[in-house]
């Protein structure tokens, strides 16, 4: 069979001998524009992403499923394979928890207590609202999550995502029906956080790699490796007290910090909404006591 | 294989079909797998794509249309916009360039050309992102992610090839 020339490319041919190096210069030129007007955050560039985030969310769902299928059925062999042992430690968990409740119930009747006594005035409350995670940054130097939940779910932008371990990131782009969200781990992440033994108050900067540092630590902090980071709720947006991470390494003094959440796994995220109070936990429990 | 003409592809729908695919594999390189450590050097299926047709079908992949695919990906993947577009019509561009030596070209050697060609838009890609941030930034996971993309090549490549030869015993 003679191979038949399309007609698309026999009109097009002509046109294209005469335009291909100026178009192909145009071409260059044209993604240069978009990398500056991006860079100078004009509005339509943004109005552009959010639209196409919300056209993007929904299909990323679909795919999702069978991923998901595939998972489910793992994890459920993993299950049957491991029910002795996940028993056992279920059952070590919930005795400690018990205690926990205990002290947990007796410091919240105390706290109320002792605030009556000073008229403390009431927090606002953080309410939350859960969303899938449909999608990853699929880039190297940027580190991002799409979610299934937008503007008509109340999600704002600057809110904490917040994932079963701790803080995954904040919210940097809202569509109607879905968000994405900025990491700890990225670039241009920086999330005032402080010292949960010493309220020593520092910045968590990311930079790309899979521990963030701590940058604005007054000279006179002291800490160690292991020592626990939570968000300090300063500058708003954030609520205080939400686990992040622990102290790594220090070297040179820089300090790393080992987030909690494991970010190549989680599945749903809570964003915080209207926060500045304290994030209960169930029973009132803070997340920072575990 | 005898094809009746009722279900026969139009040509339009057949240079159409490796432009959707393209676009699919952007989602499907988003989709998170929930493998540990992966998301940051997950293998580019975009570039693979992209790189495949260029090579060995140029007239179905101009290079608007890599930008365009470029673009959807930028969208995607939250990267700044024109970043990735940009990438892919340098890509583009070399494969069109270079369309004589995949005419002809062996497996290895069109694998090996893809191995130099992801290095240059991976080191173009890092470049481009220094630029945009103001940052002098690792190349190791960079390196990394070009490695897994050329590991993942053959697979997909051989893929695409056995739906370009479908595509094509049509027309």
């Amino acid at each position: 069979m003679a191979p038949r020339q399309s007609r698309v490319m026999r009109y097009a041919v002509p046109i294209r001998v005469l335009l291909h190096r100026f178009a192909y210069l145009l071409l260059v030129l044209m993604a240069f524009m978009l990398l500056m007007l991006g860079k100078a955050e004009v509005a339509l560039i943004e109005r552009a992403r959010t639209v196409a985030m919300d056209a993007l969310a929904p299909v990323l769902n679909v795919i999702r499923q069978p991923v998901d299928a595939v998972q489910d059925m793992v994890r459920g062999v993993n299950d049957i394979l491991y029910l002795r042992s996940e028993n056992a430690r279920l059952r070590d968990e919930n005795a400690r928890l018990l205690a926990w409740r205990e002290a947990a119930s007796r410091y919240e009747r105390e706290n109320a207590r002792l605030r009556n006594l000073l008229h403390v005035t009431g927090e606002p409350v953080t309410t939350f609202v859960s969303a899938s995670v449909v999608g990853e940054s699929a880039s190297t130097f940027f580190r991002t999550m799409l979610l299934n939940a937008g503007a008509r779910d109340g999600v704002e932008k600057g809110q904490a995502a917040v994932a079963a371990e701790g803080l995954a990131g904040r919210v940097m782009e809202v569509g109607q029906r879905s968000a994405r969200v900025l990491l700890v781990t990225d670039l241009n992440s920086r999330i005032p956080v402080m010292l949960e033994q010493t309220r020593t108050r520092a910045i968590l900067a990311g930079d790309n790699t899979d521990m963030p540092r701590l940058e604005y630590l007054p000279s006179s902090a002291q800490l160690s490796p292991g020592d626990r980071i939570i968000t300090s709720g300063h500058g708003g947006g954030v609520p205080a007290g939400i686990p992040v991470g622990v102290v790594a390494s220090i070297t040179d003094g820089i300090v790393r910090v080992q987030p909690f959440v494991p970010f190549d796994r989680v599945e749903v995220v809570s964003i915080a909404r209207h926060g500045f109070a304290r994030l209960p936990g169930p029973s009132g429990i803070p997340l920072s006591v575990q | 294989m005898i094809v009746p003409m009722a279900v026969r592809p139009s040509e339009l729908l057949r240079d159409a079909t490796p432009a959707v695919l393209t676009a699919v594999l952007v989602l499907i390189e988003m989709t998170p797998l929930g493998i540990p450590g992966l998301p940051p050097v997950a293998p580019s299926l975009t570039m693979i794509g992209v790189f495949h047709w260029a090579a060995f079908r140029p007239e179905i992949m101009p290079a608007w249309l890599a930008f365009l695919i470029g673009v959807l990906h930028d969208l995607a993947s939250g990267a700044p916009l024109g970043l990735t577009g940009l990438v892919f019509i340098l890509l583009q561009g070399v494969c069109a360039s270079q369309r004589r030596w995949f005419l002809t070209t062996s497996f290895p050697i069109a694998w090996l050309l893809f191995a130099l060609i992801a290095f240059g838009a991976g080191l173009v890609g890092w470049l481009l992102t220094c630029i945009y941030t103001l940052q002098l930034l690792d190349l190791v996971p960079m390196l990394m992610r070009a490695v897994i993309t050329i590991a993942v090549y053959p697979p997909l490549s051989w893929l695409l090839g056995r739906v370009e030869q479908r595509l094509w015993a049509f027309g």
